[in-house]
C-alpha cells in the first residue's frame, strides 16, 4: 500500500487453554478501527500483546514503526514507542491514593509531551474533583481520568481497550466528541474495542471482528451500513434464492436469516423480501450463532 | 524513575502511620529492654519492607498492569525499588543512630564509641540487604502467599542447616572460628576501614546479582 | 456545517452528503470557493466514519462540483450554470427512467409507453 502503518500484525500466535490466538489486523494512519467479539476471545488479548504485557509466541508484530521479537525479554514496547501511545485499558488505571494533583507530576515526567494546561482544563470541564483520592472517584469519572490522561500528551496512537464502559449515554458521546477532535490532527490512529455497537457505528471507520483468538470479519464500517444487509426469509423462499451474495446465515423460528454484503442485489431482484440495515449487532449475532457460506 | 519514586513516596505519605509507629515501637522496646542495638535492628528491617509493600500495593490494585502500559520499562521498575529499599534501610539506620546515641545518653553503662555503633549500623545493614537480595527476586517471581510460604521454607532450611551443621561439626566450627578470630580479630579492630570496604563490595556484588534477577524475571512477567 | 443525515433510511450515508452538499451549492447557499470543513471535522460533527465524508468528497470533486486541493481541503467549485443543468437533466432522466421501468413492470409496450409520453408532452 506504500502507508506507513501504525500497527500490523501477522500471524501473530499465542496458545491459552481456552483458545488459540492467531491474529492478524493492521492500522493505518488517520483511521479509527474498532474490534469487536464475545468476552473472553482475544479482544484484551489483543491489545496485551500490542502493548507488550504479554509476549508473542510467533508471527510478526510492528508497532509504530518498530517490529517486536518473539524473544521472551523483548516483548515490550521501546520507552519511545509508549511515549507516542495513549492507552485505556479496562480495569486498571492510577493507584488509589492519589489525587489529580498528584498525577499531574507524575504525567510530566513520563511524557514529554504532556499538555498540562489542557488536561487541567478537561478535568475541570468534566467536573472531576481535584482534590479527592481515586479510590473515592465513581467509575465513570475514572474512565474519564484515563482517557483524558491518553489524549493530551500528542500521543500518535491510542489503544483503548472498552473505554466507555460504565459511563452513562451522556458522558459516552462527551468522551467519543473528545476522541474524535483528537483525531483531527493528522497522523493518528486509534484501535478501540467496545460492546456498544452504537458507539462503533458512529465513530469507527473500519472493524474487525475476533473470534476464539482468529479475525473472522474485517469491512469498512461505511460499506457495513450501506451495502451490507440482514435478510429475513422462510425456508422456501430461502430455498429458491439466490445464494451467491450471502456471507452468512442463522437458523430462525421463522426460517433464514441471512447477512449479504450486496443488499442493492436482492433490494433488485427479491424486492418482496424483507431486507434491513447492515449493523455491527447483526453482524456479530450471525457472525456467533450462524454458519458461514 | 523520577515518576515512580514520587508515586512510592506520595504512597508511602498516606500510609506514614504506619511506618513511624513500627519506629515508635522499635522505640519503645529499645527504652524497655535497654538494648539499643534491638532497636535499631528492628527500625532497619522495619523499614526495610516499604519497597516490597509499594511492590504488593501495585500488584493488589492492578496499577502495576497500569504501569507497564505507560512509558516506564520493567527495568525501571525494579531499579526504583531497590533503590528505594536501600534509601529506607539507610535512612533507617541514620535515625536509629542518632536514636542510638541519644539513648544511650540516659544509660551511660551500655554507652559504647561511635564507631561500635556505626559498625553495628554497617552490620545490620549488611544483613538486610543480603536478605533485601534473596526476598525480593522470589516475591518477583511468585505471587504473595507462594513467596510467603518459599521464604519461610528457605528460613526454616538455613536454620536446619545450621543447627546440623553445628551439632555434627560443631565442635571442630567453634575451635576453626576461634583460630580465625585470634588471627584476624586483631587486623578487624585495626584494618577496620579495610574490613568495611571489603563487605561493602561483596554485599555490593550480591545485592546488585539479585537485582539483575529481578530484572530477568521482571522481564519475563506476563500481565 | 448544517447537514442532516437519517441513519435509519435505506439511502446510503455518502450519498445523502453528496445530494444535500449539492443542492446548498446550487441554492447558492455555499458559495464559490467557499472551503468545506476537513474530512475529520464533519465526520466528528455528523458523527459518522471519515471514510464516508470523504467517498462524498470524493463524488462531489468527480461530479465536478468540489475542488480539492492536496495538503489544503476541499473548495466549492467556480458554479457553472452548465454544471446545474447537467445535474438537472440527470433528475429528469433518473424520473423518466422510473415511469419507463413502472410501464414496462405492468405490460405496456415501448409503443405504448412512448404515445403516453406525446401525449403528456403536448398536453
Amino acid at each position: 500500500m506504500g502507508k506507513d502503518v501504525m500497527i500490523k500484525l501477522n500471524h501473530v500466535q499465542k496458545k491459552y487453554p481456552d483458545f488459540s490466538m492467531d491474529c492478524s489486523l493492521t492500522v493505518y494512519p488517520g483511521m479509527i478501527t474498532g474490534l469487536i467479539g464475545a468476552n473472553g476471545e482475544g479482544k484484551s488479548t489483543t491489545f496485551k500483546l500490542i502493548l507488550g504485557l504479554i509476549g508473542k509466541e510467533a508471527g510478526e508484530m510492528e508497532v509504530l514503526g518498530k517490529k517486536r521479537e518473539c524473544s521472551n525479554d523483548g516483548k515490550q514496547p521501546e520507552k519511545e514507542i509508549l511515549q507516542q501511545t495513549g492507552v485505556v485499558l479496562a480495569e486498571t488505571g492510577f493507584g488509589s491514593y492519589f489525587t489529580i494533583h498528584d498525577i499531574i507530576p507524575f504525567l510530566e515526567d513520563l511524557y514529554p509531551e504532556f499538555e498540562k494546561d489542557k488536561f487541567l482544563q478537561y478535568c475541570e470541564e468534566y467536573k472531576l474533583p481535584m482534590n479527592k483520592k481515586i479510590k473515592e472517584f465513581s467509575t465513570g469519572m475514572k474512565r474519564k481520568l484515563q482517557i483524558f490522561a491518553a489524549i493530551t500528551h500528542k500521543a500518535k496512537l491510542l489503544l483503548l481497550d472498552e473505554p466507555t464502559s460504565g459511563l452513562d449515554v451522556v458522558a459516552r458521546e462527551q468522551m467519543l466528541t473528545l476522541l474524535r477532535e483528537y483525531m483531527e490532527t493528522e497522523g493518528r490512529a486509534i484501535l478501540i474495542s467496545s460492546h456498544l455497537s452504537g458507539d462503533l457505528e458512529t465513530f469507527c471507520d473500519d472493524i474487525y471482528l475476533i473470534q476464539k483468538g482468529t479475525i473472522t470479519f474485517h469491512e469498512e464500517m461505511d460499506r457495513l451500513l450501506d451495502a451490507y444487509g440482514l435478510l429475513k426469509v422462510s425456508d422456501e423462499v430461502y430455498k429458491k434464492m439466490d445464494k451467491s451474495h450471502i456471507i452468512c446465515r442463522k437458523k430462525e423460528n421463522f426460517g433464514w436469516s441471512c447477512l449479504t454484503d450486496q443488499k442493492a442485489y436482492y433490494q433488485m431482484h427479491n424486492p418482496e423480501i424483507v431486507i434491513e440495515k447492515g449493523s455491527v449487532d447483526e453482524l456479530i449475532l450471525l457472525m456467533a450463532g450462524g454458519e458461514r457460506i | 524513575m523520577k515518576a515512580l519514586l514520587m508515586k512510592d513516596l506520595r504512597t508511602l505519605k498516606n500510609e506514614r502511620r504506619l511506618w513511624v509507629s513500627i519506629i515508635g515501637v522499635s522505640v519503645l522496646f529499645g527504652v524497655l529492654f535497654q538494648n539499643w542495638y534491638f532497636m535499631m535492628g528492628y527500625i532497619m528491617f522495619g523499614l526495610s519492607m516499604i519497597a516490597r509493600t509499594m511492590y504488593q500495593y501495585d500488584v493488589a490494585d492492578q496499577g502495576i498492569v497500569y504501569l507497564m502500559t505507560l512509558p516506564i520499562t520493567r527495568k525501571e521498575y525494579v531499579k526504583e525499588k531497590y533503590l528505594l529499599s536501600l534509601m529506607s534501610i539507610c535512612i533507617g539506620g541514620i535515625l536509629s543512630m542518632i536514636l542510638t546515641k541519644i539513648g544511650m545518653l540516659f544509660t551511660p553503662d551500655q554507652a559504647d564509641s561511635n564507631q561500635e555503633i556505626f559498625s553495628a549500623f554497617l552490620g545490620i545493614l549488611a544483613v538486610a540487604l543480603v536478605l533485601q537480595a534473596i526476598i525480593f527476586p522470589v516475591e518477583l517471581k511468585y505471587d504473595v502467599s507462594k513467596s510467603r510460604i518459599i521464604i519461610l521454607l528457605l528460613v526454616m532450611g538455613i536454620i536446619i542447616l545450621f543447627t546440623a551443621f553445628d551439632m555434627l561439626i560443631g565442635a571442630i566450627l567453634v575451635a576453626f572460628i576461634t583460630i580465625f578470630v585470634d588471627a584476624f580479630g586483631g587486623i578487624f579492630i585495626q584494618h577496620f576501614l579495610g574490613t568495611v570496604l571489603l563487605s561493602a563490595v561483596v554485599v555490593g556484588m550480591i545485592y546488585f546479582s539479585s537485582y539483575r534477577k529481578s530484572v530477568k524475571i521482571m522481564g519475563q512477567k506476563e500481565f | 456545517m448544517y447537514l442532516i443525515i437519517n441513519h435509519s433510511s435505506m439511502q446510503p450515508i455518502y450519498e445523502q452528503i453528496v445530494e444535500q452538499i449539492k443542492e446548498k451549492i446550487i441554492n447558492g447557499e455555499f458559495s464559490e470557493e467557499m472551503m468545506l470543513p476537513s474530512v475529520r471535522t464533519m465526520a466528528k460533527d455528523l458523527k459518522i466514519s471519515a471514510l464516508t465524508v470523504k467517498k462524498a468528497y470524493d463524488a462531489l470533486t468527480e461530479e465536478g462540483f468540489v475542488v480539492t486541493v492536496h495538503g489544503k481541503g476541499s473548495f466549492v467549485a467556480c458554479a457553472n450554470q452548465n454544471m446545474l443543468l447537467e445535474e438537472k437533466k440527470k433528475e429528469v432522466e433518473a424520473e423518466l427512467e422510473a415511469a419507463i421501468h413502472k410501464g414496462r413492470s405492468c405490460g405496456l409496450t415501448d409503443h405504448d409507453l412512448t404515445e403516453l409520453f406525446e401525449i403528456v408532452l403536448e398536453g
